[in-house]
């Protein structure tokens, strides 16, 4: 269980209200309905409206849990358009798991985040030139190719 | 620790009040 480790905890309880919602429980079915929930472990990222922003299906160990809530909050900022916070996000992620499944992908959307804030083309080159360099096979790095 | 919610309106509204988001795990204790 990754939760009770001090970084995987941090890192929900500094942006996120976390909820447990048994899928066996009649009184969930409408919520399983509502998401198309089908297999767990299934983790949603939600606004305060009940809009899905990001989610995940599969174990984590504590080393990817932390990285991964960290991208999934930055991704939820980013689609709100608070540059600045994603680009904390991202940021941390790189510097405190720079090895971590999720490193790439924080790498692509800073990269994006900063392209969006500073309208500067040059933002995003660079940063994907950096995901490129730093992480030649991930999936990211296919992503950015264009 | 955490302080897992189990309603779903009450994450909702304590994410508005906090301007956090909702991590919502789905489980099955079986």
């Amino acid at each position: 269980m990754s939760y009770p480790q001090p970084a995987v905890s941090a890192a929900i309880e500094a942006f996120c209200i976390p909820l447990k919602l048994d899928i066996t429980v009649p009184a969930a079915e409408p919520i399983v309905r509502r998401y198309h929930q089908v297999w767990t472990p299934d983790l949603r990222i939600l606004d305060s409206t009940g809009d899905e922003l990001y989610r995940w299906n599969g174990y984590l160990p504590p080393f990817e849990f932390a990285p991964q809530v960290l991208c999934a909050v930055g991704q939820a900022n980013f689609r709100f358009k608070r540059f600045d916070a994603a680009i904390e996000l991202y940021t941390d992620v790189l510097t405190r798991f720079p090895t971590s499944l999720f490193a790439p992908e924080a790498q692509y959307y800073l990269a994006c985040s900063r392209y969006r804030k500073s309208h500067e083309s040059g933002d995003l080159l660079k940063g994907w030139h950096e995901l490129e360099k730093t992480y030649p096979s991930s999936e990211w790095t296919v992503k950015q190719n264009f | 620790m955490l302080d897992w919610l189990a309603s779903y309106d009450d994450a909702l509204a304590r994410a508005k009040t906090t301007e956090k988001f909702v991590l919502l795990d789905f489980y099955s204790p079986t």
